[in-house]
């Protein structure tokens, strides 16, 4: 892991709690990849992205309210 | 007419089918019915059939005293105490409406019908006349006043009434005659002196217009006066004399040659003839001169009640003990009683001065004299036999006798009188000393030179010419046969117009002598085979051969060098084959005597009469035929002598119309449909239901020709196409018929081959059973097609809710089976990495490590599995483009990192092919497990996939370039077991071919459904 590259930034969108963790730990858990977000829904991320701007969202489709799909 | 004679009568009663043997009235209606009224009901008679009518169809009487048919048709029955009845022919059960005439007894017994000019129907009953007046549908009856001879009772019975030309009505009784003049006033005639029998029986007017009154006590021939003569007084009286005739009038008694003074029936007959019958027998007047006719003539003296003349002109006479019919121009016959010495006729022959002789029984020649027979016995000794076949005696143009006896040949000279034979001995005895061959001679024949042919029984054939002495006897060396006596014996011989006689031999044979030689003519050049009996040259020259087993030959130009032979057989109308005599009448028609009566054959028209023992021919074995001077025919018999008289050129009159026919019965089931009792030419058209039978016709056509029934033909339209062969069966049973509509034609055929003009037609329809109905299929279709709709619909909703079930398990366990594994397999990834990431840097792994690795590892490959499951069970991708899709980007993510170079060949289908789930995911998974293969073991660098859709088959074939396997050792590590089964279930057919080192080949072949 070098300070040179930038780390690739991924955000998580996901409704069930122990995925979005998961998926964040093992994000973390991988070299080049930083997760910066942890959303619950599509609405939440839309307003919490705001400045961050991501590399990667990992969306879940299936999500309460507005889905995965309308959200991208 | 001579009445010495048997007649030609043939008698009906009870036992032909009449009602009744007492017989009171006889009529002939319009359509040519005859009518009887007897005590016993009513009869109607068609010529071959009687029909009984009494107390079941109607008859309110036994008795029927008169049966009347008006000039519009309408038949009225006159009974004997219940009046008069209406005869309703299409009423079914009730054919007979009763119509009293009076309110007593007495006048209800009706004795006599009558219609006048006027269409008036007079009543005579036991009280009185009564007059018919027309009320609208019915008739009543109203006494008409007379000034009768006699007030007292039971004498003033009506009994016989008639109309002249005048207009005047004469009416008999028991107390006279009256004349009802047309302006009603009356003329009592009455007999002087008076007497208790003057009760008048019968009225008949002549041509000349003269009445003939039949009384109890003799026979008036009436000039009536004109009515001018009479005074205008209301009351007149005549007087008839009982034993003289007024003015030109006459009586006749027994005295004149009635048979009885007692007259009961009149009857004019075509031709001027007035019969007259009597209570003990009938009599003929012709030119106001009586003959009786004797019982032996074939009337019987006894009562006579009526006399007719049918459709035929036959004469029919009705007693109390039946009916006679006396055929016209029949045959009269002849036998001991009219001075015959024997019934066995053997020969007839006509001598050059033109008496006629027959020779019967032994010998005896009898000689015609107009009215009898006078017989004497040639005077040859007793031993001398006549041989059956044989000709006992003919006459030769000279007047020679010639006698062919066994003893020898015997000759008389011309003779002045038959008689003579009884004294004259004969002139000369032939025998072999004179050269015969034999004495027992069989034939003689004159020739027109003279010569005597002479057949003798062994069959020889000798000649003696003319003036000549010497009898010279023919051999094979004159061209005869060998053995002459395969030929038999000399029956017959006739000279041809050159003059060439002809021979005819008993038991076969038949030669002509030409130029001093005999000719035999064999069967090869068509001569008759069998026994010849005649021979005969007619007026045309032709020449007729009679056989006694194959009918009657005829040769055109007998003076040809090879005469040809036609047949004339019973197939031709024959009666017999069997023929034993030949003559021709001056109209040129040939007679043929057979063992079956005579057959006459017209040659221009090609026309047969038969006659038999019903046209009063003696006996129905004919032996001889012989024209006289005058042209009339005798025919010998075995029993008697008949004449049939020619009239030249006069055929029966009745014979020139076709027949008709109608149909008089339609029976379906045993049950009689609406068809007139007198026959109809057109029934109402029937419908039979199916199943129902039989159907059972009857028909007929007047049939009083004697001798000549008509026969009938028929044909069913929609089964038949040709007419039935002629029979006399009056009707047709149909048992079952297939549906369908019939037209049932029948006509009459009379023997002469003229058949009825229009034929009598009944239609009929057999319905279809109902299964064959129209109606029954249409509903059975729709049945079929409701059913096989309802079948469709719930298979489809059965696919539909597969599908259903399908989509519903594919999505669940897509989504949540599936992404509960996903969970499995991130959160058991997630573990590991906090542990790795939680313990110290230089810690060993933890020992939970691992199995969470290995849980992480089945997650995914069941999440992987897993997809193959939902696709399989996806019904949203049941097609072979899917299948295709799916192999393709399955064997690029399985083999497209490597340096494996791999083509995959699809079929490009423009239509989307359905696929069934099932061969969806068993090729698939076929494809899955051997790209797997090549991907883990087989080190290829070329795999080449081919995947081919032709017709219903589809057809996958797998190819690599690897190390291969041989498939006998492979372990279960292929799948080639599974593969295997998988194809099995399939029904397809799996080959592998592999080796080592040589890369391997799979190719699956199986049948697409469609399903």
């Amino acid at each position: 892991m070098t300070g040179t590259e930038r780390d690739i930034t991924v955000i998580n969108i996901e409704d069930q709690r122990e995925i979005r963790e998961g998926l964040a730990v093992l994000i973390e858990a991988t070299p080049g990849y930083k997760c910066v977000g942890r959303y619950r829904s599509m609405e939440e991320a839309l307003a919490g992205i705001g400045p961050t701007s991501p590399d990667v969202a990992l969306v879940d489709l299936g999500l309460p309210g507005m889905s995965g799909i309308d959200g991208i | 007419m001579a009445y010495a004679e048997r007649l030609a009568a043939r008698r009906y009663t009870t036992a032909d089918g009449l009602s009744g043997d007492y017989i009171l009235r006889a009529m002939r209606d319009s359509r040519g019915f005859l009518w009887f009224a007897t005590r016993d009901g009513l009869s109607r008679f068609d010529g071959v059939r009687f029909v009984v009518y009494g107390a079941a169809h109607g008859l309110p009487a036994n008795t029927i005293n008169d049966v009347l048919e008006t000039r519009n048709g309408t038949m009225w029955i006159a009974t004997n105490g219940a009046g008069v009845c209406l005869f309703d022919p299409r009423g079914g059960k009730k054919l007979f409406i009763t119509v009293p005439v009076g309110k007593d007894l007495a006048s209800n017994r009706v004795n006599r019908l009558f219609e006048d000019r006027h269409g008036t129907i007079w009543a005579g009953t036991d009280d009185g006349l009564f007059s018919g007046t027309d009320e609208g549908d019915r008739t009543s009856f109203r006494k008409v006043t007379m000034p009768l001879i006699s007030d007292a009772p039971g004498f003033n019975s009506v009994g016989a009434m008639t109309e002249d030309r005048h207009g005047n009505l004469w009416v008999g009784g028991n107390w006279g005659l009256v004349r009802r003049l047309p302006d009603g006033r009356s003329v009592v005639y009455r007999l002087e002196p008076s007497s208790s029998r003057d009760s008048v029986g019968a009225l008949q007017f002549d041509d000349a217009g003269r009445l003939w009154v039949g009384f109890r006590s003799g026979l008036y021939l009436h000039h009536p006066p004109p009515i001018e003569s009479f005074p205008a007084d209301p009351a007149i009286a005549r007087g008839i004399s009982r034993t003289q005739g007024a003015g030109d009038d006459r009586w006749f008694t027994t005295a004149n040659g009635l048979p009885d003074n007692t007259v009961t029936a009149l009857h004019l007959r075509r031709g001027g003839e007035v019969w007259v019958g009597t209570q003990h027998g009938v009599g003929v007047i012709e030119r106001d001169v009586i003959r009786a006719i004797t019982p032996r003539q074939g009337v019987p003296d006894i009562y006579i009640t009526d006399l007719l003349e049918d459709a035929a002109g036959s004469l029919w006479i009705t007693t109390f003990n039946g009916a006679i019919r006396l055929i016209r121009d029949g045959l009269v016959s002849f036998d001991e009683h009219d001075g015959l010495a024997s019934s066995r006729i053997h020969s007839s022959a006509v001598d050059a001065a033109g008496r006629f002789f027959v020779v019967t029984g032994e010998y005896e020649i009898s000689q015609f004299d107009g009215t009898r027979f006078r017989t004497a016995r040639a005077q040859v000794p007793k031993e001398a036999l006549c041989s059956w076949m044989s000709l006992c005696a003919s006459v030769a143009r000279s007047g020679d006798w010639w006698v062919p006896t066994t003893l020898g040949l015997y000759r008389w000279p011309a003779i002045e009188r038959v008689e003579d034979f009884a004294k004259v001995p004969p002139a000369d005895l032939f025998d072999v000393r004179h050269g015969l061959p034999e004495n027992a001679v069989f034939s003689t024949f004159e020739d027109r030179l003279g010569d005597v042919w002479v057949g003798t029984t062994a069959g020889g054939v000798v000649r003696r010419k003319r003036g000549g002495a010497e009898w010279h006897v023919y051999t094979e060396a004159d061209g005869l046969p060998p053995l002459k006596r395969t030929y038999g014996r000399l029956a017959s011989f006739a000279e041809d117009r050159s003059g060439v006689p002809w021979f005819a031999f008993d038991t076969g044979g038949l030669a002509r002598f030409r130029d001093g030689r005999f000719e035999v003519f064999s069967q090869e050049q068509g001569a008759p085979i069998g026994g010849l009996s005649s021979l005969l040259i007619d007026r045309d020259g032709r020449l007729w051969i009679g056989s006694t087993q194959t009918g009657i030959m005829r040769v055109d130009d007998p003076t040809a060098a090879a005469p040809v032979f036609r047949a004339f057989t019973t197939s031709d109308g024959l009666a017999s084959n069997n023929v034993r005599c030949l003559a021709h009448d001056d109209l040129g028609r040939l007679y043929a005597g057979t063992s079956r009566g005579i057959d006459r054959i017209d040659p221009v028209t090609g026309t047969l009469r038969h006659f038999s023992l019903a046209d009063g021919l003696a006996s129905d074995f004919v032996t001889s035929a012989t024209r006289d001077r005058s042209g009339a025919l005798w025919f010998g018999t075995i029993n008697g002598l008949s004449r049939l008289t020619v009239e030249p050129g006069t055929p029966a009159a009745p014979s020139t119309t076709p027949p008709t026919i109608f149909i008089d019965a339609v029976r379906l089931a045993g049950r009689d449909q609406p068809v007139s009792e007198l026959g109809e030419v057109g029934p109402a058209a029937l419908t039979v239901p199916p199943g129902r039978g039989p159907l059972q016709i009857e028909y007929f056509g007047f049939s009083f020709e004697p001798g000549s029934p008509l026969r009938y033909q028929y044909r069913l339209e929609g089964a038949e196409a040709e007419w039935s062969a002629p029979s006399e069966q009056r009707g047709v049973t149909y048992a079952s018929l297939a549906s369908g509509s019939y037209r049932f034609l029948v006509r009459a055929v009379r023997s002469d081959g003229v058949v009825s003009q229009a034929a009598a037609v009944l239609a009929f329809n057999v319905l279809p059973p109902f299964y064959a109905r129209w109606w029954f299929i249409v509903m059975i279709a729709a049945a079929l097609g409701g059913m096989a709709f309802v079948l469709y619909r719930m298979r489809v909703a059965q696919l539909l809710r597969v599908e259903r079930v399908r989509a519903r398990i594919s999505t669940d366990l897509h989504d949540d089976i599936g992404a509960s594994l996903s969970q499995i397999a991130i959160l058991a990834e997630v573990a590991r990495q906090r542990m790795r990431h939680d313990r110290p840097a230089n810690a060993p792994e933890p020992a939970a490590a691992e199995p969470l690795e290995r849980i992480a590892e089945t997650s995914r490959g069941l999440v992987d599995s897993m997809s193959d499951i939902v696709w399989a069970i996806n019904p949203e991708v049941d097609s072979l483009a899917d299948l295709v899709h799916r192999m393709r980007r399955f064997v690029e993510d399985t083999l497209g990192a490597g340096d494996i170079d791999v083509t995959f060949r699809a079929p490009e289908s423009k239509v989307d092919l359905k696929l069934g789930a099932d061969l969806r995911r068993e090729i698939f998974l076929i494809l899955k497990e051997s790209v797997t293969n090549i991907a883990k073991h087989a080190r290829a660098t070329r795999v080449a996939i081919d995947f081919e859709n032709s017709g219903r088959r589809l057809w996958l074939r797998i190819s690599d370039n690897g190390q291969g396997f041989d498939p006998a050792e492979a372990t279960d590590g292929h799948g080639v077991a599974s593969m295997r089964r998988r194809v099995a279930a399939l029904g397809g057919r799996l080959t592998i071919d592999s080796a080592q080192g040589r890369g391997t080949t799979i190719t699956l072949d199986v049948e697409r459904w469609n399903q």
